[in-house]
This record gives structure tokens, sequence and C-alpha cells, in this order.
């Protein structure tokens, strides 16, 4: 302690703050006061302020030497990579009621009769019909985003976040419908018992607890918390946000 | 850096350079650390529409630098990394052995003190953001940076004294 009433350990707090210039005039005022008599405190100082200034030079110098069109022309390259894998994946959702209605009317109505056979893929070629136009709608927007002339980030991104929550929102309601419609299915074919036992825990399950999840969980990765790996894992949410202290 | 017309290139141009010296010091290879920035922003591209805007876009991205410099860090394993030759120290003005020697102790610390170092480091990030972005309090960044710095000065003192086992 000394006449200002802060210990050895607060004033090297305070150094650290001198160091990046962000003292306030008390904090300033109290610190000169100090190392006028603290020699160890003046070598911390100088010591520091030198570290500093060299390591910044010497990161200015490297920065300096990187090619950054090198860099862009990567970035591009991956860019272009992501892009062609969620054209694949826009065409697979297209294709895939097209393929139910297919299989429907060519192999399942010579065996179980038309009607049911009809039933069965409109439901089917319907709700898979939505799935993929959804798919579509977010892989459109998303693939206009990675384009470099994206849209703003931080002042318009209010306006963005409403329409994306509709789109989120309508993606998420499509989702429970497929799982739906594949329950449903088999109701026109008059097996009722086992889907009316399962459907309601089905349901609930899927609305009350695997979304939720989900959404937990792919928040903690958009907000740099957690790597793919641990997205990826076999780990629950809640294990994850145990040990993230949350 | 916000605005209506800020578009995600702006962003990569914008921040690159912040980004690499941020990676620079937390990995201390050129190469490594242009490959996390690369990765970085591949990052920020694809994630950009999931963004909720809690934070700001800068703090998202620094986080996810963080993440990928510290990834790459674990894989190849902890322990202090030589700088390779840099400018000859007539072009930088700057004693480059000093900051070389800086710049490999600081490979040496834990993650927790590398990371807030590097940061503050960095002129451009007001401490509130850095704070912000290790999603602690000013205070607690200002004593880690103290404890951080400690361990680099008596990291540097070690090897004055041993210069052949240093790196």
């Amino acid at each position: 302690m000394n006449a200002t009433g802060l210990d050895h350990t607060e004033f090297e707090i305070l150094l650290e703050k001198r160091i990046r210039g962000e003292d306030s005039p008390e904090e300033r005022a109290s610190l000169d006061h100090h190392l006028a008599g603290c020699a160890e405190c003046r070598r911390a100082l100088e010591d520091a302020v030198e570290a500093t200034r060299a390591v910044r030079a010497r990161l200015a110098a490297a920065t300096a030497r990187v090619d950054w069109a090198r860099m862009e022309r990567g970035l591009r390259a991956e860019l272009d990579g992501m892009r062609a894998t969620q054209r694949v994946w826009v065409w697979c959702s297209i294709a895939a009621p097209l393929l139910v209605l297919g299989v429907n009317l060519g192999m399942v109505a010579p065996i179980l009769g038309w009607r049911w056979a009809v039933n069965s893929a409109a439901t089917m070629a319907g709700v898979m019909a939505c799935f993929g136009l959804a798919q579509w709608a977010r892989m459109r927007s998303m693939a206009r985003r990675l384009e470099t002339e994206a849209s703003s980030v931080d002042a318009a991104w209010a306006a963005e976040l409403r329409r994306r929550r509709w789109r989120v929102r309508f993606a998420e309601v499509y989702s429970v419908a497929f799982l739906l419609a594949l329950l449903v299915t088999p109701m026109v074919a008059q097996h009722l018992w086992p889907v009316m036992t399962f459907l309601p825990i089905a349901t609930f399950f899927v609305v009350h607890v695997f979304l939720p999840s989900g959404r937990r969980r792919r928040r903690l990765y958009t907000e740099g918390l957690i790597d793919m790996d641990t997205l990826r894992s076999r780990k629950s949410t809640e294990q994850i946000e145990r040990e993230l202290g949350r | 850096m916000s605005g209506p017309t800020q578009s995600a290139s702006d962003l990569y141009r914008s921040m690159r350079e912040r980004v690499y010296g941020l990676a620079l010091q937390m990995l201390g290879d050129p190469g490594e650390a242009e490959d996390a920035v690369q990765a970085t922003f591949l990052q920020v591209f694809r994630y950009l529409p999931r963004f909720r805007g809690e934070a700001s876009v800068e703090t998202w991205v620094y986080r996810i630098a963080i993440r990928e410099s510290g990834l790459r860090a674990k894989k190849r394993g902890a322990g202090p990394r030589p700088m390779p030759a840099a400018e000859p120290a007539a072009r930088t003005g700057v004693d480059r052995d000093e900051a070389d020697r800086a710049l490999a102790a600081l490979q040496g610390l834990s993650e927790e003190h590398r990371t807030v170092l590097s940061l503050l480091l960095l002129r451009e990030i007001p401490v509130r953001q850095v704070a912000e972005i290790l999603r602690v309090a000013e205070g607690t960044v200002w004593s880690r940076a103290h404890a951080a710095r400690q361990k680099l000065r008596e990291a540097l003192e070690r090897e004055t004294i041993t210069p052949a086992g240093g790196r």
C-alpha cells in the first residue's frame, strides 16, 4: 500500500492500462506517483512498452508480406465448392417428390390398388414438395449471401433477421409436417392402431425436445463457442452447455 | 465498420489484417495463420445468414478466429514455436530478435493467456470489445492480461538464463 491506497498488484494492472493507453487521468496520476518511487514498475513498464512496440512492428511486417490476392482466390474456390454442394441438395429436394410419386404410381399401385397409391403419393409428394421448396428458399438465400457482394451485415441486419425468422419457422413447420406425413401415410392403408400410439409421442418429442435442442446447439456453433466436431458429436446439447458453463 | 452498405467482402477486407495478426500471435507460424484466416472467413461467409446479431459482427468474427486458431494450435501440440526469419531489422526499425522471442514465448503460454495478450496487442480492438469477445468483465481482462504478462516475462527470463533450452 502507499499514499494512494492501492497495493502493488493494482499498480501492475494500471501498467496494463498504460501500455494500451486506456488509463483514465486519475489512474494516470496515481500510476505516475507510484512510478516515481518504484523502480521495479518503471522497468516493467519500459520492458512491456518496448516488447509491445517490437511485436506490433513484427506483426505489421508479417501482415504486409501476406499474398491477399492468393488467399482471396482460395476463398472464392472454396465458396464455389460450397455453392456446388448446395446446388446438389436443391436438385435432390426437387427430385425427391417426383421420385416418391413415380415409385407410388409405378410400383405400389399395381400391388395395393390405384386409390391407395394416389392418396399416398399425393400426401407424400405434397409434403415433400413443400420441403423441397423450403430447402430451395433457404439455399437460395444462403447462396446469395455467399456472393462476395452480399447484403449488409450490421445495420440492415435487423430486417434480415425478421425475414429469416419466418423462413426458419416455415422450414421447421414442414420438417414436422414431413414427419407427420410419413406417419399418416399408413393410415390411408388402414393401419391405424400403431400410428395412433406412436404419433403423439413422436410429435411431442420432435416439437419439444429435438427441435429446440438442435437450435440451441446450432446457436452455440454460430456464436463460435463450439467447433464443428462438437456440433456433430454424440454429446447431448445439455452436456455441451454444462461444459461451457451456460 | 457498420453501415447499411457494408458487404461481406468489405467485412473480409476490413478485418483480414487484424484476424491474421491475431492468428499469427496465437499460432506463431505465418503459413498456419493464413490457413486460419481462410478457415475463419469461410465459416463467416457460410454462417453469416444464421448470425443472430446478438454481438457485433466483428466480435463474432474474432471469436471464430480464436476458435480456429485454438483448434489448429491444439492439433499441432503445445509448446513454443520459432517464428521464421522476418524483414531485416533495418527495414522494420525494431529489434527483431526481441519481437521473435516474445512471439515464441507467447506460444508457450496457456490458451487463455495467449488469447488475451494477442487481443490486447492488436491496438484496433478496444478493451470493451476484448471483454465482449472473451465474455468476461473488463476488470477480468486487465487482471488476466497482467497474469499473462507475468508468465511471459518469466518465460523470457528463463530463456535468457538458459538460451539453449529456450527454443
